[in-house]
């Protein structure tokens, strides 16, 4: 009776298994795929031939990647409202993209274009529009989805002429998308993550300025987001900003800074003030900011920045002609410094009078650096740890890196690039 | 015991019948796979699109706060799509203020891909096209649309092919939209100028109130016509809480509404009461419409019902319009009519020698009106004061430094469908009086008007700027008038 049972127990489970595995086998793909293997046949006739055998010679060829210059919304993230790329734009992208990042990591990694052919995305696909947010307010640079495709934006907007720009919105975020998919595949140390807890804003990143969140260890405002934008946007902003862009950050991260408001959260901070009236106390504290204010040095044309001398500040408000006492519209008369002779001009706080009507020259102070952190020393401290992470866990050595895309984003020639192309 | 192997015996017999059933699914409906046929599909979508030179109209729309907008598509074979439009967005992309429509062409590509199943892709920016889809903020209006901008689309899933007609849907926003096969022949510019201009003719500004006459005859009052997103409500009911709004689009073929609109019939010359209630109880049905072709006369005809009309108003009440004026056309009038009013010239340099006819007009105004007593009536309740519309034909004479006007009284009378006959009202003011005494030439045309009747016609009777007079009893005779800026 009991074996009886087993038997049936086992002719049900064979049943099942047979149902199941029938079913199954439906499934199974057949031994000749529905997709073209290999490489996609061109069409010499087509009107972009050109471009897609250049694509498929230099990225699909070399990188297995697809260059995916046709938009196909789809393959979007439908919530966004987007528009394709322009031909000419997808095409200068495509070819600057291969000469100011590919080739790159070509020539520094360990493993050449091994490298890459193991860990660049499988598809890049350029987007014409911004990817805004209208509830935020922000708007989307570039995605990495998996590690399989990174989404470049806003390629319409695209300035050849200007390289800081295409820096901002392509080339950075492809450095930036990349350290994403590098560190999902082997993780960055995570002391990293404990350089500047306690500092991340991810509801408020947006409203931080970028000279106050360098003085908090961050390169720019979306590193101040979370630990592995932070991490990204180090390692992308090292290697394309110039030595003048980077030594503007660690100035700006020396620096103290002081809030327009102090109780409001998205006020703008100033890393310089002075007192109303030259009278000390801080209640009479007005932040400034540097370029706000014209540092002449009295007694002399010479304009430039020596925050610790009396200085005179910005030509204040006054008319251009005035009714003298004899009902007569006359020029006002003005001194070397522009202001009105005689008079102290209305709405000016950036100098005072003595009791005898003559102009006290404003001094001006840096904001002391008193929020108990380093700066310049949080953001080399995070450039160490991806230098060695990128080093030992990568094989490439980012000194050199950064060293090849400086010369190159400097020395390029967009025609001669094109050529490869057309 | 018996129980199991019934239990056995049971999901055998399921599992069996499922398998069966499986097994059967696919081979019995389709000899070939699901991606064969859309690969065929996608094929036979671009042959489609290509064939006998490629070139399309799109109806395009984005929302229902915009009107349609017409493109040409040229689609080649080598994946190239030459795209171009006429409208004021257009124009706004080099003039931010711009208010009229400007044409603009470019060449940019486009694919047929699967998806769910074929879609038509614009595959790279074309300023002219995907500027609707731009998710940048509308420069005209107040609303900041940063983030999706006109919702426009530039993907669309290919619903059906019928004669000519591909059927789309936009892909992201799923607004529905034709596409029509057109002559490769044609020029876009001048093409699609056209269009523009037919938009005018079609609801011309100066033509303020056109009407829907439904299938029972009742009408539905149409303003904004210009705009393309007409205004209806029923011809006796509230315009301003019975307004509803249909966004449309203008082709060479007639109008389109985005969607098919559905209105409701009430008698005819019923008052169409504002509360929801007593309107529904009035309502005797209701009836649906959404393309509309141009007929030889000028009007539009519904081609869901055949029945439905879009005109402006009964043709022998426009002029007794008083927010419009007519004025003679000397250089188009017929018999008799011409006879007299080639008469006016001669009699005229009799009477004076310095006095030449500049020309003339029939037109009206509200005047209020009086009591026996020459005192104002007002409505009893709201104190306004209650005004009748009174009519003239006028003479405008030049004399050596001035002008001269005359203004006959006339009265109009509608004698039956498309006639009118005008009466004089005592004669008109004291110029009048005396030009009629002594300028025979101007008496005789006077008379001439005023005791005939007439049949009225136009080229259009959408919009109206022409009319023309035919004497009902010597159809030789005839006389046009044209639409003037009431003064």
């Amino acid at each position: 009776m009991k074996s009886i049972k087993k038997y049936i127990w086992a002719a049900m489970l064979v049943a099942g298994l047979t149902l199941t595995m029938s079913s199954c086998s439906k499934d199974e793909p057949e031994a000749t795929s529905i997709f073209p293997e290999g490489e996609a046949e061109l069409d010499p006739t087509s009107s972009t031939y050109n471009l897609d055998k250049w694509l498929q010679d230099n990225y699909l060829k070399v990188y297995n990647l697809e260059f995916r210059y046709k938009m196909q919304d789809v393959g979007t993230n439908m919530n966004y409202d987007l528009v394709p790329a322009s031909y000419n734009n997808a095409r200068d992208l495509a070819v600057l993209a291969k000469y100011l990042w590919f080739e790159c990591y070509d020539s520094i990694a360990e493993d050449g274009i091994d490298f890459l052919k193991a860990n660049a995305p499988r598809i890049i696909h350029l987007i014409g529009s911004p990817a805004y947010n209208p509830t935020s307010g922000t708007m989307i640079l570039g995605l990495a989805e998996g590690g399989i495709k990174v989404s470049l934006f806003r390629v319409n907007q695209m300035d050849i002429s200007n390289f800081e720009m295409m820096n901002e919105f392509y080339f950075k975020t492809m450095h930036h998308e990349f350290s994403h998919i590098l560190h999902q595949k082997k993780s960055y140390p995570t002391v990293f993550n404990t350089i500047s807890a306690g500092h991340y804003d991810s509801s408020n990143w947006q409203d931080r300025q970028t000279g106050y969140c360098n003085s908090l260890g961050f390169v720019t405002n979306y590193a101040s987001d979370a630990y592995r934008e932070d991490f990204a946007e180090t390692m992308a902003n090292f290697i394309v900003k110039t030595d003048d862009q980077w030594a503007e950050i660690m100035k700006n991260a020396a620096r103290g800074w002081m809030p327009s408001d102090p109780d409001d959260p998205n006020a703008t901070y100033y890393c310089y003030f002075y007192y109303r009236n030259n009278e000390a106390g801080d209640d009479n504290k007005v932040p400034i900011a540097e370029s706000g204010i014209r540092m002449t040095v009295e007694n002399s044309d010479t304009t430039y920045y020596k925050p610790n001398d009396y200085q005179l500040a910005v030509q204040p408000f006054t008319p251009d002609t005035i009714i003298n006492a004899q009902g007569q519209r006359v020029p006002i008369q003005r001194d070397k410094y522009g202001f009105q002779v005689g008079t102290r001009a209305s709405g000016s706080n950036y100098y005072a009078l003595d009791t005898k009507g003559a102009r006290i020259p404003i001094k001006v102070y840096p904001v002391p650096d008193e929020d108990g952190i380093d700066g310049v020393a949080a953001i080399n401290q995070k450039v160490e740890i991806v230098r060695s992470w990128l080093r030992e866990a990568w094989g490439i050595d980012l000194d050199a890196l950064r060293k090849m895309v400086q010369y190159r984003q400097k020395t390029y020639n967009i025609e001669d690039l094109r050529r490869l192309v057309d | 015991m018996k129980k199991l192997i019934n239990i056995a015996v049971l999901t055998l017999v399921i599992a069996g019948s499922v398998l069966t059933s499986c097994k059967n699914e696919v081979d019995d409906f389709f000899d070939k796979s699901a991606a064969e046929r859309l690969s065929e599909s996608l094929q036979n979508y671009s042959d489609i699109l290509v064939a006998q030179g490629g070139k399309w109209q799109l109806e395009y729309f984005t929302t229902s706060d915009e009107p349609g907008y017409v493109y040409l598509m040229t689609f080649n074979k080598d994946g190239s799509v030459k795209i171009s439009g006429d409208n004021v967005y257009i124009s706004k992309l080099t003039n931010i203020d711009a208010s009229k429509p400007s044409f603009g062409s470019e060449t940019t590509l486009w694919d047929v891909i699967g998806d769910d199943g074929p879609v038509l892709s614009l595959s790279s920016y074309n300023k002219y096209f995907h500027l609707f889809a731009d998710p940048e903020d509308i420069p005209d209006t107040e609303a900041d649309e940063k983030g999706y901008g006109h919702k426009g689309d530039y993907e669309f899933d290919l619903m059906a092919y019928r004669g000519d007609t591909l059927f789309l849907q936009g892909k992201k926003h799923s607004v529905n939209m034709i596409m029509t096969r057109v002559a490769e022949s044609i020029d876009d510019e001048p093409y699609l100028t056209n269009v523009v201009a037919l938009a005018d003719s079609f609801f011309n500004a100066k033509v303020p109130t056109v009407y829907m006459t439904l299938e029972n005859g009742s009408r539905y009052v149409i303003t904004d016509g210009a705009s393309l997103i007409l205004g209806m409500y029923p011809q006796y009911g509230d315009a301003i809480s019975m307004t509803d709004y249909f966004n449309a689009i203008i082709t060479p073929a007639g109008l389109r509404f985005m969607s098919p609109i559905t209105l409701d019939l009430y008698p005819v010359n019923a008052t169409v009461p504002a509360d929801t209630v007593a309107r529904n109880a009035l309502k005797t049905g209701v009836t649906t419409v959404q393309t509309f072709v141009k007929q030889a006369d000028g009007s539009l005809l519904c081609r869901e019902d055949g029945v439905t009309k879009i005109s402006a108003d009964t043709i022998n009440k426009i002029p007794l319009d008083v927010n419009m004026a007519w004025k003679l056309n000397a250089s188009n009038l017929g018999g008799s009519l011409a006879d007299v009013y080639n008469g006016i010239a001669p009699s005229l340099k009799a009477y004076n020698s310095t006095t030449t006819l500049q020309f003339i007009e029939l037109w009206g105004r509200l005047v209020e009106k009086l009591d026996e007593n020459g005192q104002v009536i007002r409505d009893p309740i709201t104190r306004r004061a209650i005004t009748e519309p009174v009519y003239y034909l006028y003479f405008n004479l030049r004399r050596r430094t001035s002008v001269l006007r005359l203004n006959f009284n006339l009265k109009y009378e509608r004698t039956g469908e498309n006639e009118i006959a005008f009466k004089l009202d005592g004669t008109g003011d004291a110029a009048a009086e005396l030009y009629y005494a002594n300028v025979s030439g101007i008496k005789d045309f006077v008379d001439a008007l005023a005791s005939r009747t007439f049949i009225v016609s136009s080229s259009s009777l959408l919009a109206p700027l022409d009319l023309k007079f035919v004497d009902k009893a010597d159809s030789g005779s005839y006389i046009f008038f044209d639409w003037n800026k009431h003064t």
